[in-house]
């Protein structure tokens, strides 16, 4: 394993995902476009796992840290937004919970549609 | 003295220390309130506000890891990859719960925060606040909303996650554990799938799964609505 190219593989696809980006209006960031092109990348089998996965598994181990900065931008804007902190932490805590019990009520029925097809086919 | 102290260097040693100690507090405690991330802004924001160290300064060494955003989200293709055999044997219900939880995510927010009355730019921040970090920060600044307040609401958001998640799923009926993997990981991304891991093997892996999909899925959405809407 070579770090080093890894990273370089990793590297060269973020730059074909902001030239993407660019080409499509900033439709969709370069990071997702990134992603979406190394996932076709591997299915296909165009560039191996190994040929990239110690240096991506770099990133996801540490993955918090690479907000750090951003996070800390919070202390540019506290000021600005200290009257709102507390409606932005309810929006967040409510709307978690909605989007899980939606998630989950969706999953659930499917599987309750697809058991159901099953049985249907094994009685015919 | 202090150019030594605030080169970027050292906030970029600073930086990682902290995370570090963070991830050493987090293994210790087990709990998700002693997230890496939390830990290290509260320790490097008060050494920022105490010594007062403008932003600005502290960007010079901490953009370093700034750069380093983009491959840390691609990266997120090697789980998925990893787990094609069960995202293909579970496609329809993973593709089905992700899709309805990032529109009931997007829909949520946008209501409830207009109806408390936030401000626009930070309704803005707010709407991608389901998806993991990387994704959602970018979408933030390509809609115009403060990456701060993303990265801040995500975090309320995953810890709300991990902490109530299973118990609420449990008290509402849902059992399965496909269905409650695949809803963690769509409301409450990896900080919800550090929970999911530890209910058990199938939870865990949905949940991991559920993070990139749905990831990819309110890009999708949030880039075309606001191509159309806005």
């Amino acid at each position: 394993m070579n770090y080093l190219r890894e990273l370089g593989v990793i590297l060269a696809i973020c730059v074909i995902g902001e030239v993407i980006s660019v080409l499509i209006g900033g439709a969709l960031p370069a990071n997702v476009l990134g992603m979406i092109l190394l996932l076709a990348l591997l299915a296909t089998r165009l560039i191996k796992a190994r040929q990239v996965e110690h240096a991506a598994d770099f990133f996801l181990k540490n993955m918090a840290i690479f907000f750090l900065p951003v996070s800390l931008g919070i202390l540019d804007i506290y000021a600005q937004i200290k009257s709102q902190f507390i409606a932005i932490i309810a929006v967040c805590v409510i709307t978690t919970f909605l989007t899980a019990l939606a998630t989950a009520a969706t999953v659930h029925y499917i599987l309750i549609l697809q058991s159901k097809r099953k049985d249907k086919n094994k009685n015919v | 003295m202090y150019n030594a102290l605030t080169s970027p260097i050292a906030f970029l040693a600073l930086s990682i220390i902290a995370y570090s100690f963070g991830v050493w507090l987090n293994d210790k405690t087990k709990s998700p309130i002693a997230h890496p991330l939390l830990i290290s802004c509260i320790i490097v924001g008060f050494i920022l506000v105490v010594f007062k160290i403008p932003l600005e300064k502290y960007n010079e060494g901490g953009g370093v890891i700034n750069l380093f955003l983009t491959p840390a989200t691609i990266a997120l293709a090697v789980p998925i990859y990893r787990q094609l055999e069960i995202l293909k044997k579970h496609l329809l219900p993973i593709l089905a719960g992700a899709f309805v939880g990032s529109v009931v995510s997007i829909i949520s927010v946008y209501i409830l925060a207009n109806l408390f009355g936030l401000d626009w730019q930070i309704v803005k921040s707010l709407l991608p606040k389901s998806v993991t970090t990387p994704i959602g920060v970018a979408l933030s600044s390509s809609l115009g909303g403060l990456t701060a307040i993303t990265s801040l609401a995500i975090f309320i958001t995953g810890i709300t996650g991990a902490l109530c998640l299973p118990t609420i799923l449990k008290l509402f009926g849902f059992k399965h554990p496909v269905a409650t993997g695949i809803s963690i990981g769509t409301a409450s991304h990896a900080v919800g799938t550090s929970r999911a891991l530890q209910l058990g093997e199938i939870e865990g892996a949905m949940s991991g799964l559920a993070i990139g999909i749905a990831g990819l899925i309110t890009a999708i959405i949030i880039s075309v609505g606001s191509a159309i809407l806005l």
